[in-house]
């Protein structure tokens, strides 16, 4: 699979204009939206904003001669950590160069409140709060099963974990999830 | 851990319960995932909008498609750009105030590696208030003096507020809470009033998470660049005098009880 992605850039970065194509939308793209995606949804950016991100760090990639993108070293890591790290500096660099956010109103106010009937907004809160709670890695899996709908073990090849920690960590995102929806005088089962 | 209690490995139900049935708590989140406005951001791009996105980022740096194709000489380079991104949808606008918003969490969550540059005016001095069962109590912006430890529990609404006179508009914070030699960098969401004054308020069970009763400390790193998190808890962890001068650690004691 690497070897097929290192064959892809090198002729992407030789000019050939579909293999970059190709690399871009099929390999980088979905690498920096993982990347992204839980720490922008946290915040409650939308999906354009996770759009402007995302083409935000290929175009970093791509300039100045795809500079960046030319740095990857196949000998020192796949491509995947590569790209998330530079959409982590992309998110840094973003950082420091925007205004201090306006003031919040609220400091409670979950960015998930929505209008639905009482027990469907609780439930949502409780999904911001697991959200929360996960850890890049965590998010990542319970992205890449409930969301983009990989099988556990097809989630755990992508995150580089053994099917068994994948499927651990499934049971104990679910047994938090369920303990929060206990009533507090109910220890969850 | 039996294979029945897995999830099911089909692209219908990835993670069915251990009944399995469709309830699994966890499907029910991704659709409320998918449901909710706020948190389409975690919602996967369609192949479609990565491949405008990946066009869209190609034409900016490359021009458009019609142009001569570069050689397949390993020499003949992507021609550079310099300009500016232009977004090509209009709502690029309508959600700054969202990216602001994210941005201020992102603050608080961002993995900093510690950067070579420095501003060269010095750090204006924060100090800390943090605000839990008992009345406020104020924290001294120097390790030394913890107080009287802030009483906390899961249900106290907890209020870590930093003020300083000059308030910096680049200013970033770290929240970490310290006990029994461990130091866990906490994320949680970060609010900045039109004053620079920088809080992070919440139910104290959801900001520290699973927690045990008894004594712990509260310690928020400020600066204009943070170390990321490795350097971060050995700063916390270290003495005293060992705090970088463009950065400032605050600390409070707190006292954690019915966790």
């Amino acid at each position: 699979m690497e070897s097929s992605i290192q064959e892809l850039v090198t002729r992407a970065l030789a000019g050939d204009r579909p293999a970059l194509r190709e690399l871009f939308a099929h390999v980088i793209c979905p690498a920096v939206e993982r990347r992204l995606a839980h720490r922008l949804a946290l915040s409650g950016a939308d999906r354009a904003a996770l759009q402007d991100h995302v083409q935000e760090v290929l175009v970093h990639l791509l300039r100045r001669d795809a500079e960046v993108l030319r740095r990857w070293d196949p000998a020192r890591g796949a491509l995947e950590p590569y790209v998330a790290k530079v959409a982590d500096n992309h998110l840094i660099s973003h950082l420091r160069k925007r205004p201090p956010p306006s003031p919040t109103e609220d400091l409670d106010s979950e960015p998930a409140a929505s209008a639905s009937p009482e027990q469907g907004a609780a439930f949502s809160h409780l999904v911001v709060r697991l959200l929360r709670e996960m850890n890049d890695n965590d998010a990542a899996l319970f992205r890449a099963v409930y969301l983009e709908e990989l099988s556990p073990d097809e989630a755990a090849v992508r995150l580089g974990i053994t099917r068994d920690a994948a499927h651990k960590r499934i049971q104990r995102l679910r047994a938090r999830l369920t303990e929060m929806l206990s009533p507090p005088n109910e220890p969850a089962t | 851990m039996s294979e029945e209690r897995l999830p099911r490995a089909g692209t219908g139900d990835p993670g069915g319960d251990q009944a399995g049935t469709d309830d699994d708590v966890l499907r029910r989140a991704a659709r409320e995932v998918r449901a909710a406005s706020s948190l389409q951001a975690l919602v996967p791009l369609s192949a479609a909008e990565r491949e405008r996105l990946a066009d869209a980022a190609i034409e900016h740096v490359l021009g458009a498609a019609g142009a001569p194709a570069p050689s397949s000489e390993p020499a003949a380079r992507i021609p550079a750009a310099v300009t500016p991104l232009v977004r090509p949808r209009s709502r690029a606008r309508a959600v700054t105030a969202v990216v602001a918003a994210s941005l201020a969490l992102a603050a608080a969550l961002a993995l900093y590696v510690h950067g070579d540059r420095r501003a060269a005016a010095p750090l204006a001095t924060y100090a800390m208030i943090v605000a839990g069962e008992q009345p406020t109590r104020g924290a001294a912006p120097h390790p030394a003096g913890p107080g009287v430890p802030v009483e906390l529990r899961p249900e106290t609404r907890l209020v870590i507020t930093l003020a300083s006179r000059q308030p910096e508009r680049d200013v970033l914070l770290r929240l970490v809470l310290v006990r029994g030699g461990r130091a866990t960098v906490l994320d949680p969401p970060v609010a900045k009033d039109q004053a620079g004054s920088l809080a992070i308020a919440g139910p104290a069970a959801e900001l520290l998470g699973v927690q045990r009763d008894g004594p712990a400390e509260l310690v928020v790193v400020v600066g204009r660049e943070l170390p990321g998190d490795d350097a971060l808890r050995a700063l916390v962890l270290g003495a005293p005098g060992d705090a970088p001068r463009d950065l400032q650690v605050l600390r409070q004691a707190i006292r954690l009880a019915g966790f």
